[in-house]
Formats: C-alpha cells, structure tokens, sequence
C-alpha cells in the first residue's frame, strides 16, 4: 500500500493533497459510511498499539463514539502510551505519508492505511474542523493542541496550542466526522474492537457506544508484546522499486556495496560473482541507479535463486548443454528470460551459458525469520478461552516460511468450539490487525473453504459454533491490491494456511471424536430414561410392587451404566483448559 | 367347566407375576435388567428325528433393557406382558391386532409409540409364550376368527365365555352342520373345546375348502367314516391343534390331500412336523404319524390323467421344490422320488384337475382308490 501511495502522490504532487485523498479514499479505507469510522478508529489505535508495544507498556485504550447528528459523530480515542513529543505530534497528525514505514522490514501493525494524518484529513475534508490532539510523555507537562493539514503544501497547521502541568502519560484524539455512520454489525466499529482485543490479549479496551453503552474488552495476558526486530530486506524478495528507493537514502559509494550494507545475506564474495555479470551497474553510484538498473539487478538475483532452487537447471548450465530434452528446454528458457532482462537484448544459447555460468557458484544466506511477531500459541488460547468462553480450543503456530523468495511469513491458527459459541466466525488478521472486508477475496477465506471439515467431524463446519482465527503474520503481508483488507493468493501462504488449518483439524478431529462418544452415550442414556417409567409401571402391574420403589431402582441402575459419560466429559474440559 | 378355565387364568396370573418378581430380583442382585429368551430363528431350530418334529433347541438370547439395542425389545414385552395380565384377569379373548392397538400408544415424555407395527406386538407375545412355556391361546389371544371348517360323525361341546361372567355351551353334532360345516373356534384349548365323542375312523385333512366342499355336498364323512377338515391353505394354529388332539386324544390316523407342488407338499409338512416360526410350539401342534394322500406327480401317470391337467413349473416352483429337497424332515426315499419325478417332468397339477375325468371323481374315485391301495407318503 504504502509504495503505491508514494507512486500516487508523486503524480499528485503539483495538486493538494485533499484531491489527493479524495482521489483515492476508496484505497484509504475510507469508502462507505461505516467502513470510513472503522477506518479512523483503526489508524488511531493502531498508532496506540504500536506506540505502546515500542515503549513496553500494556496497552490501555479508551474509545467513545458519540452523535452528534445525522451521520456525524466525534470520535475520541484515548491510550496510556509514551504520548509524543509537542514538536512530532503535528507531523504525525499533519502530514500524509510523512514516515511511512516501508523501508524498514520491521513488522509493525502499520503498512495498512495511510495513517493518523489520514484521519486529520477526513475530518478536515468532511468537517472542516481540525482534530484536538493531548498528549504527555509523562514528564509533568500536558500539551494540547488543534492540527489540521494545509492541503497546498502538506504541512501541519496548529492552533491553540496549549500546555499545562499535570501527572498523565498517554495521547487522546477527538476527530469530528461527517458522513459516517455507526452501527453493531460485522464492519462495525465494535466488530474492529472486538476482534483486536482477541488477537491482542495484552490489551485492554474499552469503548462507550453512541448508546452510551460501555463495552470493556479485558486483557487476559499480562505481559506486553515484545517488538519486532528490524531486518534488512532480502534479496530474493526485493522489488526494482525497492532498490531505486533504496538507492536514493543510501550512503554508500558505489551500489555494489549498497547492496551488501542494506540487503540481508549479501556478502563481498555475492557481490564479485555478480561483477562479472553488471560490472557497469553494481560500479555506478547509487544515485545513478536507474529503473532498468535495478530491474536488472532483480533479474540476477531472480536467475541466482533459480539456480539454487532447480538441480536441472544447474545442470545444463554446468555441462553448457545444446542438446535439451523437453523438460531441460523449459529451465532452459526460464533462465532465456532472465538473461534477457540482464543483458537488455535476446540473447544467444551461448550467451545464456555466459552469463549464468559465474551466478552458478553464488551463495546467498536465507532470510531471517526470527524478526516476525506472532501472537503466540499460549495467547491465542489464553484469548480465545477468556473472551468467547468456548468448551474447546486447539492452536496451531507454524514455523516461519518465506514467500517470493525472500518475505518471511508465519501462519497462526486458533478454533474455539462449543461453550458460549453459537454459530460460525472466520476472525482474519494480518500483524494481529484485523481484516473484517473483502472477505470473500482474501486466500484466509479461500484456505478455510478448501478443507474438507467433514473429515475433522465438523459434517457442517460453516453451520457449527466454531470460532476460528487466523493470524498472518509477515513483514510485507501480500495484501490484495485493491483495499488492505484481503490477502492475495500468494501460492506459498496459501498452502501454508491450509498446512495449519489440516493441522489445526487433526486437533480438533480428536475433540470432535470425544464429543461424539459423549454425545452418543448421552443419547442412549436418554433413550432408557424415557423408557424407564413405562417399564416401571408395567413391572409394579405385573408383581405388585410399588411404582416408585422399582422407578428408584431402574434409575440407579442407569446411572451406573452410564457413569462414564462423566468421566469423559471432565477429559474433553481437562483437555481443552 | 368354568372352572377348568378359571384354573388355567389363575395359573397364568400367577406365573407373569412370578416371572415379573424373578426379574426384578435379578436387577437388584446383578445390576442388570434383563429377559432370557429362547431363540426362535432358524438357526435354533432343530429337526427331532425321533419324534419326527420340528422344535426349538436350547439357545437363548438375553435381552437387556441398559443395552440400548434391546432397550425397545425390552420394553415392548415387559408393556404387553402387563396388557395380557389384565386381559386375562377381565375374562376377555381377544385378537393380536386388537392386542396391538392396546399397547400402540405414545411413550410418556416422548414422541415414539410402544409398537407401530404389529409383527411388534406378536413377537412380544411370541417372547412371552416361549419364557413362560404357555401357548398365547391360555392367554385369550388369538390370531384371526376361524379358518378351519369340521364336519363328520363327531360330538362337540363349546364353551363360550363372555367377560360378563355368562356363558353358553353349544352343543355340535358334525354329521348336522351345513354347507359350511362346523367352524372351527380360534381357541380350541379343552377348557374351550370339549370333544364329548368321536365315531370317526379317520380324518381327512383337505387343504383347498372349495375341494372340501365337494367331499362334504358328496357326504364322504358319511360313506367312509371320516372327518374332513380344511383351513383354507396353510393352516391356522387352532386347525393344527385341533387336528393334533383328534389324533392324540382319540387315535385317529390322519390323512392329508393337497396340490401336487412344493407348496402344498411343505403345507402337508406343518402338520406334520411343525412349522419353523412356530417350532416351540411343535409339541402342542404337530401331529407327526400324519400320512399323505395325495397328489403326486405318480398318480399322474396312475390315474392317466389328460395332459390338459399339466401346470408348467415356475422359475419359484423350482426353487421352492430344491429347498423342500434340502429339509432333513424331507429325507425320505419315496418324497425324493417324486422330487424327481416333479423336476424331471417340469410340472406340477391342481387338486381340481381331477374334475378333467368327472365332477365327482376326487370324492368317489381318487381318494377311495388310493385309501384302499394304502398308497401314501410318509
């Protein structure tokens, strides 16, 4: 998103910025009356979050709706935060894409939409009004202030700004809008709230509806989330525009060493084998590096993974093979391809054979996966038992994967079945920020639809009270390119949902079992006690005896039999808990 | 007579509570409720060469009301077994289909019925007449109003209870009956049934009543000295006692006259031997020194019937006839020759094929020649 916006507003740049906005606001996610109010409150708690998670504190977020009119409201979005410093705040607040966060492969809840500045601009372009910003970093001073964008030259505009003393740590922002519109469905507010405190169990919220209603979402996990490593970007995952991007912030003197200084697993030794193919490129400064450039840089890189990846491919590589059977014909063209972009013209068998043949010895290290945060396997379940009371709930954390060759990305799954569940709920998340559009064109969705639930007992699993979350963790999630609210059906992450989700059934194949035996004898046992009182009477017709007294003894006598419905029943609780 | 009959009701009371009380002991001492009931499928039926009948072996199921396969089973007899104590103590007969829709009703506390079917309710009394070794006449249930029909020199006395407590003797002389002879009551138990006096020499057992009318409009009983009796087909349990006691209690020989196909043959078989539903029941029903009469596929050719009289045989035909090869109780030299005999000319013949040769010629020709011949099957 982030990258698309820069190209956007590149063209915008002679235009305001408003226009800018207005242009794409259906990218923003500020389309539609409902989603435009979710979309403001995402971006402001997710500045909170963020913002908590850097400073190691648990989060505690204050959020109050209130109309004011027909489809207008005032938001007020309160956090304990780090609050910001009065001479930042109006640059966050102020100035669109001012620090987007793309160049950094840090995964941060970020990257979704265009920022607190985004909400500034809402409420300015529907309002006319400026948002009220205070906020304290806690040091005895409490500073507020009014901002607004001016939108020739996408600066902040401040007014009445004010500080006063006082013992708060924290930020709060009240933003008016107009053409907005609140309600309690699955694209609510609520909904938003709802689903980021259960894949956030560290934080606490609380919300007052336009109702006045108070709805407090508690923390069930008392330590605060461990922030995210940052890591450079790697090499089989990075795009032309990343490195014309690059080039133009790095220092380095030629980009050859850019590419070792910012690129991860790039050693000296990468960069000589590459010599012998771009020498003129990887010479030049990096501020000379043009498009083509860099898409030739991405083509030896692609050509080096190819390589590596394919047994064949080396092979007929090593042997400058002439004579190919059909399967080596087609590496062979693959390798055709990216020679071709290297070179910048079509090139002869022999030149293939030239330019691969010094990629052939090129080690490139793996990507880093340890810099992903999860949510984790023991919160996941600690969240999901706290906030939807289920009878059961089964977790899946799979290993960290890498997708494109090079974006890591780790895959969560959590069911909760049973209990206080009583229908159907797929929770998508991405960096624990939660999708609730586009559902029907996010591969989440598509994973969930693709298994076959019967074989995990679930006969109808979009029909059974079942919870299941999802969480996609990534430091660039492949969003589909429309909205921030689907991810694209990128072959690996795919796979990988299903992986978990398969893995996730085999868990709950196993519950479902016990359920079934319990339910079975729960079945029976009610089938003799429907019968038992005939019988009763019947005996007591035929022998005299008291109704009641052959009644007692028929009803113990079930109740022995099927005393191991208990039994198994205290399993499935011990299990689960 | 009244008496004979309070005693037996008294009998039965007494052994259901018994048997109820014996169940109830179990449960406390076991833990468990359950009935044991002699088999009565095939597989425990066996075929007593000695007293050449069909009867009931030894194995015996238990059917337990926790075992929810049994549960409804379970039910079902304990419910009937109380319905037949109160008709027994109202002084009422009664019907199985009227014994069904007495326990058909809905289980309290739930949607299903007791019974829905009747096979339900006659397998419950089935149960009970096996565990309690009574014959479900004792309890005053029948199965359908009279099949069989008399007539003949014997003297009857029916006795005719009502739950009223009035009752009627009907004095029966079968040499004065009409067209339709005397019908035969369902029950034919002594305490119901009195046979005050037989001339009778024997008993001709005719198992087509269109057939039996001719005997009787011919006055056969008269001229030969017998009693015919019919029950329209396969025979009814009180046709099957009735012909039991005329045999057992006044040592009349019994001869038996159906179609010559496996289906009339295996009718001649179940009053002889007994039927395999009913093999607990054999001892009381089935009279095994019965001798049959007829028809063969022999007499065919004996009495040069025309060929007109030929049926084809069937595919069914067929096959019915190999089972009848199969039966032990059927392993007899002279039936296996007229097995062959039957397979081997593809067709079988009716018992009204003797009217080919002349209206009367089955009453004053056929059977009076194969009686004087003694030609008969065992």
């Amino acid at each position: 998103m982030a990258e698309e916006a820069v190209d956007i507003f590149k063209e915008f740049k002679e235009h305001s910025v408003a226009e800018f906005f207005k242009k794409n606001r259906h990218m923003l996610g500020y389309s539609g009356k409902v989603r435009s109010l979710t979309t403001a409150v995402h971006e402001l708690v997710t500045n909170s979050l963020d913002a908590c998670e850097e400073a190691g504190i648990l989060p505690d977020i204050y959020v109050k709706l209130e109309k004011l009119g027909d489809e207008h409201y005032r938001l007020t979005v309160r956090d304990n935060g780090p609050g910001i410093p009065p001479h930042i705040a109006p640059k966050v607040f102020g100035k669109l894409l001012a620090g987007t966060k793309f160049h950094r492969m840090i995964q941060t809840r970020g990257q979704q939409g265009i920022g607190a500045a985004g909400v500034t601009m809402f409420v300015q372009i529907t309002t006319g009004k400026p948002i009220h910003l205070k906020t304290s970093t806690g040091d005895g001073t409490v500073w507020e202030m009014d901002i607004m964008i001016d939108v020739m030259k996408n600066e902040p505009i401040v007014k009445n700004k004010t500080h006063y003393p006082g013992n708060w740590r924290g930020t709060e922002v009240i933003a008016e809008m107009k053409g907005v519109e609140y309600n309690k469905g699955k694209y609510s507010v609520y909904e938003y709230l709802r689903r980021t405190a259960i894949a956030n169990p560290h934080v606490n919220i609380v919300f007052e509806d336009p109702e006045g209603k108070i709805h407090t979402f508690e923390r069930s996990v008392f330590e605060p989330v461990k922030i995210g490593e940052e890591a450079k970007p790697h090499p089989f995952g990075i795009t032309p525009d990343d490195l014309v991007t690059l080039s133009r912030m790095s220092r380095a003197k030629t980009v050859g060493r850019m590419l070792t200084n910012s690129l991860h697993g790039m050693g000296g030794k990468a960069v000589i084998g590459m010599m012998q193919v771009l020498p003129h490129v990887l010479k030049k400064e990096p501020s000379k590096l043009t498009w083509n450039d860099a898409e030739r840089i991405v083509a030896t890189f692609q050509a080096i993974r190819y390589l590596s990846e394919n047994k064949v491919a080396k092979k007929i590589v090593e042997e400058k093979k002439e004579d190919l059977t059909e399967e080596e014909r087609l590496h062979f063209n693959n390798l055709k391809k990216y020679a071709k972009t290297i070179l910048g013209e079509e090139p002869t068998v022999e030149k293939v054979y030239k330019v691969m043949t010094p990629l052939l010895s090129i080690r490139i290290r793996g990507p880093r996966t340890d810099v992903l945060v999860p949510i984790g396997e023991e919160r996941i379940r600690k969240s999901l038992r706290a906030n939807l009371q289920p009878q059961f709930v089964a977790v899946v954390e799979r290993k960290p994967k890498v997708y494109s060759g090079g974006i890591p990305f780790q895959v969560e799954v959590g069911v909760a079945v049973g209990g206080k569940i009583k229908s159907f709920e797929l929770m998508r998340f991405a960096n624990r920020v939660p999708l609730l559009f586009d559902a029907g064109g996010c591969a989440i969705t598509e994973a969930v639809r693709s298994i076959d639930w019967k074989r995990y007992g679930f006969p109808d699993f979009f029909s059974s009270p079942v919870v299941v979350l999802i969480n996609l963790s990534s430091t660039h999630v492949p969003y589909t390119t429309a909205g921030k609210q689907a991810i694209a059906d990128v072959p690996e992450v795919f796979n990988e949902i299903r992986a978990a989700l398969m893995e996730v059934g085999r868990k709950l194949k196993e519950y479902t079992s016990k359920v079934s035996a319990v339910q079975e004898l729960l079945q029976k046992k009610k089938v003799l006690e429907h019968y038992l009182p005939l019988i009763a009477k019947s005996l007591a017709e035929l022998t005299g005896e008291d109704e009641k007294t052959v009644e007692n003894l028929l009803k113990k006598m079930v109740e022995e039999r099927y005393k191991k419905i208990n039994e198994l029943l205290a399993k499935i609780e011990g299990e689960s808990a | 007579m009244m008496e004979d009959i309070r005693k037996v009701d008294e009998q039965i009371i007494k052994k259901l509570s018994e048997w109820a009380k014996e169940i109830l002991q179990k449960a406390e001492k076991e833990g468990e409720l359950y009935l044991e009931v002699p088999v009565r499928s095939l597989s425990n039926v066996i075929w007593d060469e000695e007293k050449g009948i069909l009867r009931m072996g030894q194995r015996v199921a238990r059917r337990s009301f926790l075992n929810v396969a049994h549960a409804k089973r379970f039910l079902q007899t304990i419910v009937v077994a109380a319905a037949i104590k109160s008709l027994v103590e109202e002084g009422v007969t009664t019907s199985l289909r009227d014994v069904f829709y007495r326990v058909k009703f809905t289980i309290p506390g739930t949607k299903e019925n007791v019974v829905d079917e009747q096979k339900e309710s006659d397998k419950a009394i089935e149960d009970l007449e096996t565990m309690l070794g009574f014959v479900r006449e004792e309890f005053h249930v029948f199965s359908k109003g009279g099949k069989g029909h008399v007539a003949g020199p014997i003297e009857i006395e029916e006795h005719v209870y009502s739950p009223d407590g009035k009752h009627r003797i009907v004095e029966v002389d079968g040499t004065n009956v009409g067209m339709g002879g005397w019908a035969v009551p369902p029950i034919v138990e002594p305490e119901r049934v009195k046979i005050k006096k037989v001339e009778a020499e024997f008993v001709l057992v005719i198992e087509k009543s269109a057939v039996w009318t001719r005997f009787h409009e011919d006055r056969f009983w008269d001229d030969h000295n017998a009693l015919i009796i019919t029950a329209e087909g396969m025979p009814d349990r009180a046709t099957r006692r009735l012909v039991h006691r005329l045999h057992y209690e006044f040592n009349l020989p019994v001869y038996i006259l159906t179609d010559a196909d496996p289906w009339g043959w295996y009718i001649y078989s179940v009053y002889k031997q007994g039927s395999i539903n009913l093999s607990y029941l054999s001892p009381q029903l089935a009279t095994p020194p019965s001798k049959f009469l007829g028809m063969t596929i022999s007499d065919y050719f004996d009495f040069s019937f025309p060929k007109t009289v030929q049926i084809k045989l069937n595919e069914k035909d067929v096959k019915r006839l190999r089972e009848l090869r199969r039966y032990p109780w059927f392993k007899k030299k002279e039936w296996h020759q007229e097995f062959d005999l039957m397979e081997k000319k593809g067709f079988k013949m009716e018992l009204e094929a003797a009217s080919s040769k002349h209206w009367r010629f089955i009453s004053k020709e056929y059977v009076p020649a194969k009686l004087e011949a003694g030609k008969v099957l065992p």
